[in-house]
């Protein structure tokens, strides 16, 4: 079913947000959803806030004993995880859903139902982590979470589970967002809409994306990673089997590091878009901001050790880093003096957007030059953990982010909700935000100085602390009534606010054309875009500098002019289903006694995503702007990040290799000859994915089925060489020495001794100790194949008679699994997440077949544009699954021969 | 800020870091004390202009609106050198930096040859330079053993969740919480992790680092005064990280040698002590963990208590040294340190014991205990 829109023109006659509680559970609507991602970012901002004044009061003054200390491990644990992933993130993603598709002339984002899914997983992920609280073991690790001290050992209780599952399913929902968001910004476009022709929020919006994408990997696989060692007893970060736990605050960091630019980047943009607007001039030096937004995300990869430098990474390595965070520092100023430059000359008008907007680049400014501060790494020493970093990221996330939300929510209010707030108040909530916030954060950097550590729920009284504790608390009660002055203003607004119209700030970007709020469709005809500032041109046709080509105008001539009906997709449960499925698996995850019965939860996921895929949403999407299709598109950013999430795996793997404290070791447990034979099987299955797709192009159903056949089912024999591998020959050393001693005798032996120690163990016990004396052992199942093998090995016989028989016996057949050794956890997490790549391909490819035989229905797979793109995205994966394996082939297994 | 920090009784706190009273915390202070001015710089530059224009070009509320200001949409020349003059700024602080990171990255040879002398006198046996003699500890030598730097005294820091362990190998003492250096020495520091990552700091002596189970990292310091000098974790280690603390205490090489010889010296009076009904308790109770040099008692998993009360606090640093704070601690160590006394499991089946269990003694026994524990000179 579409909903068609007639032709009405002007103002919309109906609310757009009119509908009940399902409306808005269904609601594919990306703004919508960008209410709902504001709202919830709201209310975690409150969560948050309560856990920061709870964590002051114990503070105001010494030897305090308001709260424990492991509550107040907790409170700081959960509130700087809340604030930063369920508060500003959220936030900023509610200004991408908002306006992104208004400032691009776009009448919803690329993938409406995933946006949808990425909003429920992301109301799951918060839900997760905060039901923590009502189990008594909220998170307590920090928001850093540094292993080893998040370890089962040193942290036995629920809240570490909370938080890895936690800021998984947000995870998910960031990256999820962030795919959605670069293919609608490529390729939603308006047309004429260069991309020099896009408003900076949505350039910084496109750079964040790319960073979410490339960083949120990272954090993936360290979590898992995290997780395998609670759950499975692997030894990624157990200093006691080899695993270092420096590894975690790498892979932490090169996501961390990153992430404070997500953090900071959309703010920059909203920022880039309030001050022209008051100033009533362009932005000055429009390309040097964008390309400055640009350089810093891309550096933004190059400065993780910074959070590093005391960690010894040594002289060398943390002058580099030093100097690389010191260039960040450079495009960070130039977009300052840019801002500066823009208000320079103007006629600035200082609403309270604006105030926010200048209110940002000071406070940020304090936050930047603390960054600066400490890049120093000698000075850093000083100040790393201590209230001065403290102080440091409170300067750039509250007067950084979430001033420039400020800014925004009060700028793009009106716009949203077609209301407009109080003038007078808004500017009293910001003064008194600008006053806490350096009545909270100047004396936390003195502190720093006066040596107080961050995260001590008590310190002791004569240390010159008290003072200072007090005032930071009165800044933090003083912020929070700044907040609720805020909220309440703009939740009166809602009510009794006075209609703001379409245009109430005279502003620049295409969204401020639009009715407030927008109608559903958003653009009754799509713009055609000639300017920067497309609607300041608009207005003042005067000031055009140059005219848009003519061949220019005739190209977009034919866009928009002949659409009758206007296409909006429909609502759907499914992605609230599907993100209902992670919730339950996760909630199963940590509280079930059987780890098995978080399937219930991919059960449902599974039935979510098949009720998804076979949806009909009425016509498909349009080609966009780049003549790519929109899911191609994404296939390729999608890889993208497969491809930080494999790295992150390989890192670990070469990172851990030799590091094993104990056998067995890599070469004794491959088979070069197996492996190349299932490598060579899967690359076949490359060619034979070529083929599928030439025969669906060339219309020959018949060759299409056969080859896709084909390739799944080569896949399924990689498949089944990789049980076989896992199941015996790596895990019993079938080819020790690479001599294969694959007899079935053989092997019935090694699985005897691997299910039954105990039966061999109290066999020894009962006659004899020496694991060569077989004659003691008779009447022992499988003692026949037992003896049949040592006698075949002569020098294992000889082996074990010269040692305590038991244990060597015990130890030479100790089978290989994850928790074995550093070698065991690496191998398999790396091609066990391969292999599951593969699977995912292999159904996928059955999905086609299968498809391809429908006559009616939905999606049949048809030798027609359609068709052929739908088998072309599958065999992007497909083939990227492949090029995987072969770096895997080479970096674990190959090396291993060389030299 | 930087312009409060020179002379304002706001920084005299035990553990500020602009009251360096060594060679490393020096420079590192002249390192801060250069970003602080370069930032204060670009800040009060950059806001005074940003002000400025604010104020200049402001438009009241109800004015006419008027004509519409210059549409200048950049400025190449203005644009490159403001970035050009960002980096030349960046550079004053980037020069020093690298110059700082190598200078300290080692015990410098000048440092080490100044430290001869001094520390020849610091180990140097107290009955020499007049001082009375405790009892004499066996074989330990005082001069430093073959192999290390002349001039520079090695100490291994230890962190367990929640105390600090120090040993001088070269002088064969081991101490717990607050530890003693002679003035004009460099220490030569290598830490170890018995647990989780926890970072060594002595702001007056030299910034952190970290102290991470499974690698081995160094760093160096020097006091040029005496004085006590605080330090704390600066690593969240767990339950009681904010508990876990510790202090340096800085002699002259003459002081320091009386403390040497009294911290390698056992017990004063052992039979004496055996006889008291709370060594029985201790050594029952305690010495699986706890050593008293010249007893039975010769545990090491935990604070040596030989000299306990020669020490000011205990217990990282988070108690005074006194009865009633000791008869507590013993009591209940979970109630006065969150997260001490338990036993954990992961799931490969290994165990740890987490800090100091509640041994469940009677008020009776932990008098008696503590009695004991009083002769602990």
């Amino acid at each position: 079913m579409s909903v068609a829109v007639e032709h009405a023109g002007g103002v919309p006659k109906e609310n757009p947000y009119a509908g009940g509680l399902w409306s808005w559970l269904t609601t594919v609507d990306h703004k919508r959803i960008g209410i709902l991602y504001g709202v919830s970012a709201l209310f975690f901002l409150m969560v948050g806030g309560i856990e920061a004044l709870l964590i002051r009061i114990q503070l105001a003054v010494p030897e305090n004993t308001f709260i424990g200390g492991e509550m107040f491990n907790q409170l700081f644990t959960m509130h700087g995880t809340t604030m930063i992933f369920l508060a500003i993130m959220p936030m900023g993603a509610a200004f991408f859903n908002f306006i992104i598709p208004l400032q691009i002339g776009a009448r919803d984002v690329a993938f409406p139902r995933l946006n949808a899914f990425s909003y429920w997983m992301f109301l799951a992920g918060a839900i997760f982590i905060n039901i923590s609280w009502f189990t008594g073991e909220a998170p307590n690790g920090g928001w850093f979470g540094y292993a080893n001290n998040t370890e089962k050992l040193y942290n036995p209780g629920h809240g570490v589970d909370f938080w890895i599952f936690g800021l998984q399913i947000l995870g998910v929902a960031s990256l999820v967002a962030a795919l959605n968001f670069l293919t609608t910004i490529i390729n939603m476009r308006a047309p004429g809409m260069t991309m020099m022709r896009l408003p900076v929020f949505t350039w910084m919006t496109l750079v964040t994306s790319f960073l979410i994408i490339l960083a949120f990997p990272v954090i993936t696989i360290a979590l898992a990673e995290l997780m395998m060692d609670r759950f499975f007893g692997t030894n990624f970060f157990i200093e006691a089997k080899g695993g270092l736990p420096i590894v975690w605050q790498h892979l932490f960091w090169v996501f961390g590091h990153p992430e404070v630019y997500i953090l900071i980047l959309p703010a920059m943009g909203i920022v880039s878009e309030v001050l022209p607007v008051f100033s009533k001039k362009p932005l000055f030096g429009y390309p040097v901001i964008v390309f400055s937004g640009v350089a810093i995300g891309f550096l933004g990869f190059t400065v993780w050790s910074h959070h590093m430098f005391t960690t010894g990474l040594g002289a060398i390595a943390n002058a580099a880093f030093a100097l690389t965070t010191m260039t960040i520092a450079i495009p960070t100023g130039v977009k300052i003096f840019n801002w500066v430059g823009t208000m320079w000359g103007g006629k600035i008008h200082l609403r309270a957007p604006m105030m926010y907007a200048v209110g940002f680049i000071a406070m940020f400014m304090m936050g930047g030059l603390g960054g600066i501060m400490h890049a120093s790494p000698p000075s850093d020493a000083q100040q790393q953990d201590t209230y001065f970093i403290v102080g440091h990221i409170h300067y750039v996330l509250i007067g950084g982010s979430l001033m420039a939300l400020l800014a925004g929510i009060h700028y793009w209010f009106p716009k949203i909700t077609g209301r407009m707030y109080n003038e007078v108040r808004a500017k009293v909530g910001f003064w008194l935000l600008f006053v806490g916030l350096n009545l909270l954060a100047i004396p936390m950097h003195l502190l720093g100085v006066d040596g107080m550590p961050r995260r001590i729920f008590t310190y002791a009284d004569g240390m010159g602390w008290n003072g200072l504790n007090m005032a930071a608390t009165i800044g933090a009660f003083t912020i929070a009534i700044a907040v609720a002055l805020t909220l309440h203003n703009l939740g009166s607004a809602l009510r009794k606010g006075e209609v703001a119209g379409n245009d109430p700030w005279d502003g620049r970007t295409l969204e401020w054309m639009l009715p407030s709020p927008p109608p559903v469709y958003n653009f009754e005809k799509i713009p055609v875009v000639h300017h920067l500032d497309d609607f300041w041109y608009q207005k003042h046709p005067d000031l055009a500098h140059g005219e848009a080509a003519a061949s220019e105008e005739a190209a977009h001539e034919e866009h928009g002019e002949h659409e009758d009906h206007i296409h909006m997709p429909p609502p759907s449960y499914w992605p609230l289903v599907s993100s209902i499925g992670v919730f339950v698996g996760a909630l199963l995850m940590v509280f079930a006694e059987h780890k098995a019965f978080a399937l219930i939860g991919v059960v449902i996921l599974i039935f979510g995503v098949l009720g998804w895929a076979f949806e009909d949403v009425g016509p498909l999407h349009e080609w966009g702007t780049t003549k790519i299709e929109n899911r191609k598109m994404m296939m390729w950013a999608f890889l993208g990040s497969d491809c930080m999430f494999f790295g992150a795996l390989i890192s670990t793997y070469l990172i851990y290799h030799g590091k094993s404290l104990v056998g067995p070791f890599p070469k004794e447990t491959f088979n070069i000859t197996t492996t190349s034979q299932s490598s060579f099987i899967l690359l076949m299955s490359s060619l034979m994915m070529v083929l599928t797709l030439g025969a669906i192009k060339a219309g020959k159903m018949p060759a299409f089925r056969i080859y896709c056949f084909l390739t799944a089912l080569f896949g399924c024999i990689f498949l089944g060489y990789q049980y076989y591998e896992f199941s015996h020959f790596s895990r019993y050393w079938l080819f020790r020495d690479n001599v294969p001693v694959q007899t079935g005798a053989d092997l019935k032996l090694y699985q005897w001794l691997d299910k039954e120690p105990e039966a061999l163990a109290e066999a020894l016990r009962g006659h004899s100790e020496d694991a060569t004396n077989t004659d003691a052992l008779k009447g022992v199942p499988g003692v026949d194949d037992y003896t049949k093998f040592l006698t075949d090995n002569p020098d294992v016989k000889a082996n074990l008679a010269t040692t305590s028989g038991k244990d060597s016996l015990k130890e030479y057949h100790k089978p290989l699994w994850l928790a074995t050794n550093l070698y065991g956890s690496t191998f398999f997490t790396l091609t066990g997440t391969h292999g599951c790549h593969v699977a995912i391909g292999v159904i996928w490819l059955l999905t086609l077949l299968i498809g391809s035989f429908k006559t009616s229905g939905h999606n049949p797979i048809k030798p027609d544009e359609t068709g052929c793109l739908t088998v072309e995205v599958a065999g992007l994966y497909w083939h990227f699954v492949d090029i995987v394996w072969i770096v895997i082939f080479t970096v674990v297994y190959l090396l291993e021969y060389i030299g | 800020m930087s312009f409060l920090v020179g002379g304002c009784s706001l920084f005299d706190g035990p553990q500020s870091f602009v009251r360096p009273y060594g060679p490393v915390a020096d420079r590192q202070y002249y390192l801060f004390m250069i970003t602080c001015w370069v930032t204060l710089f670009i800040f009060v530059v950059v806001t005074g202009v940003m002000m400025y224009a604010v104020l200049r070009f402001r438009v009241k509320e109800g004015e006419p609106e008027g004509e519409l200001p210059p549409q200048v949409h950049g400025n190449a020349i203005i644009e490159g050198g403001l970035g050009v003059a960002a980096a030349l700024l960046l550079l004053i602080i980037a020069v020093p930096t690298v110059q700082v990171i190598f200078w300290q990255d080692t015990v410098p040879n000048d440092y080490a040859q100044a430290g001869v002398a001094a520390l020849s006198q610091a180990t140097a046996s107290p009955s020499a330079s007049g001082a009375p003699s405790p009892a004499p500890s066996g074989e330990a030598s005082s001069a430093p053993a073959a192999g290390a730097t002349p001039g520079v005294l090695e100490l291994v820091v230890t962190g367990h969740q929640w105390w600090w362990q120090f040993d001088f190998p070269d002088l064969g003492v081991t101490t717990a919480d607050e530890f003693h250096i002679p003035v004009g020495v460099p220490i030569d520091i290598k830490l170890h992790s018995k647990d989780v990552i926890h970072s060594f700091w002595v702001p007056s002596l030299a910034g952190k680092t970290d102290v991470i189970p499974g690698q081995e990292n160094h760093m160096w310091f020097e006091a040029s005064k005496p004085g006590e000098y605080y330090g704390h974790c600066t690593e969240f280690c767990g339950g009681s990280h904010a508990l876990m603390r510790f202090r340096c205490i800085a002699d002259t090489p003459a002081d320091f040698a009386k403390w040497l010889a009294h911290e390698k010296s056992d017990v004063a009076d052992a039979t004496t002590l055996e006889q008291m009904p709370g060594y029985k308790i201790f050594v029952d109770q305690c010495a699986r963990c706890h050593t008293v040099g010249g007893t039975d008692a010769m545990g090491t998993q935990c604070p040596n208590l030989t000299h306990l009360k020669e020490r000011k606090m205990f217990a990282g640093e988070a108690f005074p040294d006194d009865d009633k704070d000791l008869h507590e601690w013993i009591h209940d160590p979970p109630e006065m340190k969150p997260g001490e006394g338990i036993t954990t499991h992961d799931p490969q089946g290994e165990t740890a014991e987490i800090g100091m269990p509640d041994l469940h003694l009677s008020d009776d026994q932990i008098n008696e205990v503590v009695q004991f524990l009083d002769k602990l000179q």
